[in-house]
């Protein structure tokens, strides 16, 4: 029997067993606005669950998005109450670490001077994939909080990612980590009694078991990810040649991780042919190159969610704006029905 | 007939997925996408391809040890080495050439620029400006052509099997040189010049020959003329497989060649170190000859005084 996959996120939006949704895709194809769009949809189809919105990109989008300001930790949106949003700031994170070792440390100590003017921020802070390992820290961290039932709790996260390499970097994390791990288990099972000693043993330091822990947290986390029940990654492309070839390396990369990928936001799209009002040579022959490469789409992803969103007249900002949009992943889009709602976006000040 | 639960619809929608990238699928695809703009070079090769002939199966994912990490460490050197090589060998530009993996880039970078080196000019600059690489192989043909020896200029890359087939022969030669050399020349010559065998003959130059003073006169006369007959021979060797023993087998060859010229304040380093080390071979031989003639001599005279 042959199933058709809708062209709608309807089952995302009401699905009640994802907990990690990432929305990545090429730089500049929409993914703040697909991420805010996903996680508006899902707050308003379940009212009785959480979701939180974390930016894992360097260059933050979320604020500007909904028109507020969200820091690195979770703040519920102004006017939803089920829905938080976060960005995660390395260079924050890595001040409060430094921080904390300043804390710790003896006061008279040299390395305490050196940390005092933020030493190890400044140092860690240029570490290359820094932000990734940082974003990851913050899943470890959720999970935890769930776990212990600190805090609020979230029932879904959903990532806004940075452009497809961090992305990359950061769900790779999980499998570089766990192999690591194991390969230094396998070194500390032979050196741990030396290693506790050299590390002051008289304050019974268990490496041991912090690295066992740590290998647990990790291995949780890449089951989570590769659970295509748990975890899911929407990608996000506008109807173009790299943008396309990009979405299907993304696709690719992210099976080779086995992790699940069902849904393709195609964004920008210009439907001239049913816009008689707005049809000018311009739009007729972008949007004949759009259809070429959409044509395309529908052949290589038939077994996926492509959902195709229109390119609205003003910015997509502002919650009100971002509601009017969001309702097309819910409902696909009709060019003639709908036209006039592209047009409808307030201005934002 | 029953209805099917979202689940299970998810389920088969999924293997359906993975069905169309597996075996080929995903370099397949993305041909396709390639394939609908002229001039792209954008890398058909897929991750899942890669993983698929890296990691045939799942197991050895999961499995341990120092036997594991080696094999797997090895099929990854090897494969990196067959990209390398067939970057190497394309034609510039071609799709096969653009990858994902930064080193490989830069290898099939490198040999890109030394091909266009050939020409000069490195086409994809606009100014018509020679790039640094070109710059680089064309002193250094300046370099030799001014003085170094005939060998010493850019090589063309000689396929292994022949270098192989080379160093085959080259030892062969050496072989029966030294055989030839020891059991029917410097044997019997030291028999006869530790028997004082000089009466039994009656012929004055055979005498001259066997005159223990006049050892190492004719010592170096044979050592000079097998020598000769040796190089002669090496040389039609060269010539006949189209190998330079020295440039293919030498370390120290290979080192130099690496240094930058105006790095060494030598003038044509790599002809000097050339000529040194075929004098090194000549004397070399000259000294192994020497040492089994006095082995032979002590031997002989112990055999003698019997």
């Amino acid at each position: 029997m042959d199933y058709i996959a809708e062209p709608n996120l309807k089952e995302l939006i009401n699905s009640t067993t994802h907990k990690w949704i990432f929305v990545g895709g090429k730089g500049g194809v929409g993914k703040t606005t697909s991420s805010c769009s996903i996680s508006i949809q899902m707050a308003l189809a379940q009212p009785t669950k959480q979701f939180l919105l974390i930016s894992t990109d360097p260059a933050h989008n979320l604020s500007d998005a909904f028109g507020e300001k969200f820091g690195k930790d979770a703040r519920k949106v102004t006017g939803m109450d089920n829905l938080s949003c976060m960005e995660i700031d390395p260079s924050a994170a890595l001040k409060d670490m430094n921080d904390m070792s300043v804390a710790q440390n003896d006061k008279n100590d040299g390395f305490s001077d050196l940390l005092q003017g933020g030493g190890l921020a400044e140092l860690t802070g240029s570490i290359p994939g820094i932000d990734e390992a940082l974003s990851f820290m913050e899943v470890m961290k959720h999970i935890k909080r769930q776990e212990e039932g600190e805090g609020e709790k979230y029932d879904t996260v959903i990532f806004d990612t940075a452009p497809t390499g961090h992305t990359l970097r950061f769900l790779q994390l999980p499998q570089t980590l766990s192999q690591l791990l194991q390969k230094f288990g396998e070194i500390a099972g032979r050196f741990g009694p030396m290693l506790n000693s050299l590390t002051g043993g008289g304050q019974n330091m268990d490496i041991m078991g912090k690295v066992d822990e740590l290998k647990a947290n990790v291995e949780k986390i890449r089951e989570q990810f590769t659970n295509p029940d748990m975890t899911t990654f929407v990608c996000v492309c506008i109807s173009e040649f790299l943008s396309l070839y990009e979405t299907e390396r993304l696709i690719q990369e992210l099976m080779s991780y086995d992790m699940d990928v069902n849904s393709i936001i195609v964004n920008q799209l210009l439907f001239a042919d049913d816009d008689a009002e707005h049809n000018c040579r311009r739009c007729q022959s972008r949007w004949n190159m759009q259809k070429k490469y959409l044509d395309q789409i529908g052949e290589l992803y038939d077994d996926f969610h492509v959902v195709k969103m229109p390119l609205c007249a003003g910015e997509i900002r502002g919650l009100n704006n971002l509601k009017k949009f969001s309702q097309f992943l819910n409902k696909e889009y009709d060019p003639v029905a709908d036209n006039k709602i592209i047009y409808e976006l307030e201005e934002q000040k | 007939m029953s209805e099917i639960s979202d689940a299970e619809r998810r389920r088969i929608l999924r293997e359906k997925r993975q069905q169309k990238f597996s075996k080929g699928g995903a370099s397949t695809r993305l041909a396709k996408i390639t394939g609908q703009t002229e001039n792209s070079f954008l890398s058909t090769e897929s991750p899942l391809d890669s993983r698929e002939s890296s990691y045939p199966a799942q197991e050895t994912k999961s499995s341990t040890g120092n036997e594991d990490s080696t094999k797997q460490m090895d099929e990854l050197l090897a494969k990196a080495t067959s990209k390398t090589t067939s970057k190497a060998s394309s034609p510039p530009g071609s799709a096969e050439q653009q990858s994902g993996n930064p080193e490989l880039d830069l290898f099939a970078q490198i040999a890109k620029l030394q091909q266009n080196a050939n020409n000069g000019t490195d086409p994809a600059d606009p100014s018509g400006a020679p790039d640094i690489f070109a710059q680089l192989m064309a002193s250094m043909q300046q370099d030799e052509s001014k003085g170094g020896s005939p060998g010493a200029t850019a090589q063309q890359p000689i396929d292994p099997a022949v270098v192989e087939a080379h160093n085959i022969a080259v030892n062969k030669l050496k072989s029966y040189t030294i055989l030839v050399k020891w059991l029917f020349f410097l044997l019997p010559y030291l028999y006869y010049i530790t028997r004082s065998a000089r009466d039994a003959f009656q012929h004055n130059a055979v005498n001259y020959v066997l005159d223990k003073s006049n050892f190492f006169t004719v010592f170096t006369t044979f050592e000079i003329v097998a020598l000769s007959v040796y190089y002669q021979l090496l040389m039609s060797a060269e010539k006949s497989h189209n190998v330079n023993t020295l440039d293919n087998n030498s370390k120290i060859l290979k080192l130099v060649s690496m240094v930058p010229p105006g790095l060494v304040p030598i003038p044509n380093l790599r002809g000097k170190v050339v000529q040194a080390l075929q004098y090194w071979d000549v004397v070399s031989m000259y000294l192994t000859d020497l040492c089994f003639a006095i082995v032979l001599a002590g031997f002989f005279q112990y055999y003698h005084s019997m």
